[in-house]
């Protein structure tokens, strides 16, 4: 069997993650390979069930980038989705889901160098994890 | 609509260790109006306290600027008014000694350089070396002044008549709510914030509003000239055309799905978002001029009767399980 790699969908808000991934590139800053980024215009409009659908079909870890407090360029969506995301973490590990296989960080599109080490670290995680274990399974 | 309220200059009274309680310590802009001839003095160099002429002037700049304890940021004009008025000083005043004390000299700019290099020339004492450690009054009724000076490398200490006290540049009184009024968003340091630092650097997050001076951050008179032109610009830009483009990146209800429970109208930071009648039922809408493209809206409706347009629920979806399943 092929060596297990790890498919980890990260979302990012346009105005600072996708920004701070596209800086990352111009600084030459590499990050795993493993990272597929999603551009939305605002970490607000995540909806749960992006993560919820990531994981279930079969993504090993999820991560969603929105800009730090006070920068959401539409002022107030971070703080919904601070909000929103807590509550489905927390729905997420009564499933039995690892706490670390979705984050929410923030990064402005300004670091660069943030975001590189921030995938890095959770790639490490995700590898340290392991493979999704519902994969195509539960119905979340 | 040009947001331009200008600045406050910040209040002695924050810094107990420069003995704010005498008379004859003051602000810049106080020492800006003795020096007016439609000032107070009409002119006149005059101690505030006793009315007599200082023979040694000590200023500080970077009060309440640069200071973890207030500003963390430089308030931008200080260092060059405190050399305008050493200049001022200077050239009237000759036989004045003047003390100039800075955390460094900050001349960027044109023309600011040569100014500082003849400032100096006309005998003004620069002493570098971080904050001025206090200022006391002394009974003979003058100020005791102690600071570092770098150059020298150890303390110093001397005696002035009149010590002046560059404070920083704040965002006026009521910014922040002003700014919530427009939808316009404040920085950490209580300064509207432009939407882009390059591009955008007159328009806020709301569209239509634009700032202009201090209301943005410190800076100086040219500065705030071209940024106010830049808005008059921005507006004229907006109004002349007579009709008003926007994105196509809107979101919008379809009324047929809507569910009345009316949570989308409190999220949207813009309020675009109405409830009005339809078909006997009260039902959102969003008004497209005023949408800005959030889609936190469409994010939870609960009925999922908002289209975010450009970035659909089924767009996102689909792009999420091909990138899973590549
Ligand atoms: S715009 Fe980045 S989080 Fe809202």
């Amino acid at each position: 069997m092929a060596e297990w790699e790890p498919r980890i969908i990260v979302i990012a808000c346009h105005w600072c993650t996708y920004q701070g991934a596209d800086l990352a590139g111009s600084l030459r800053y590499s990050y795993p390979p493993s990272i597929h980024i999603v551009r939305v215009p605002c970490s607000g409009r995540v909806e749960p069930e992006f993560i919820t659908e990531a994981i279930k079909s079969g993504a090993d870890g999820v991560f969603v980038g929105g800009c730090h407090f006070g920068d959401c360029h539409y002022r107030s969506g971070n703080y919904n989705t601070i909000k929103r995301f807590n509550l489905l973490k927390r729905a997420l590990v009564d499933l039995g889901l690892e706490d670390e296989r979705v984050k929410l960080e923030w990064i402005s599109g300004s670091e660069g160098k943030k975001f590189a080490e921030e995938m890095t670290v959770f790639d490490a995680k995700i590898r340290e994890l392991g493979p999704n274990p519902i994969k195509g399974g539960a119905n979340v | 609509m040009i947001i331009a309220t200008g600045f406050k200059p910040m209040s002695k009274d924050h810094f107990k260790e420069y003995s704010p309680q005498s008379p004859d310590v003051i602000t810049s802009m106080e020492f800006e109006r003795i020096l007016s001839s439609t000032g107070p003095t009409g002119g006149e160099l005059k101690r505030p306290s006793d009315g007599t002429k200082p023979k040694n002037i000590a200023m500080i700049s970077c009060v309440g600027s640069r200071d973890e304890r207030h500003h963390s940021y430089c308030s931008k004009v200080c260092c060059m008014y405190m050399l305008k008025h050493a200049r001022i000083l200077k050239e009237k005043y000759p036989y004045i000694n003047l003390y100039l004390f800075f955390i460094d000299v900050r001349t960027a700019g044109k023309d600011f350089e040569e100014f500082y290099v003849y400032t100096k020339g006309l005998g003004a004492k620069i002493i570098r070396g971080g904050r001025v450690s206090s200022v006391d009054e002394k009974p003979n009724g003058k100020l005791r002044v102690r600071g570092f000076d770098v150059d020298l490398g150890s303390p110093v200490e001397l005696e002035a008549d009149l010590v002046v006290l560059a404070t920083a540049i704040e965002p006026p009184d009521g910014v922040d709510e002003l700014g919530r009024q427009f939808s316009a968003t404040c920085g950490r340091e209580g300064f509207l914030r432009e939407v882009h630092t390059k591009l955008f650097p007159v328009e806020t997050s709301a569209k239509g509003v634009l700032i202009a001076g201090c209301v943005q951050g410190p800076k100086d008179i040219p500065e705030s000239i071209a940024q106010s032109r830049a808005a008059a610009a921005s507006a004229a830009s907006l109004i002349i055309p007579g009709k008003i483009k926007f994105e196509a990146i809107v979101s919008e209800v379809d009324k047929d799905k809507c569910s009345s429970c009316g949570v989308c109208v409190p999220l949207c930071p813009y309020n675009a978002i109405k409830l009005e009648t339809y078909k006997d039922k009260e039902k959102a809408k969003i008004e497209a001029a005023l949408c800005a493209g959030c889609g936190v809206c469409a994010s939870a409706c609960p009925s999922r009767a908002i289209t975010f347009h450009g970035f659909t629920t089924e767009q996102i979806l689909e792009q999420i399980s091909a990138l899973v399943e590549a």
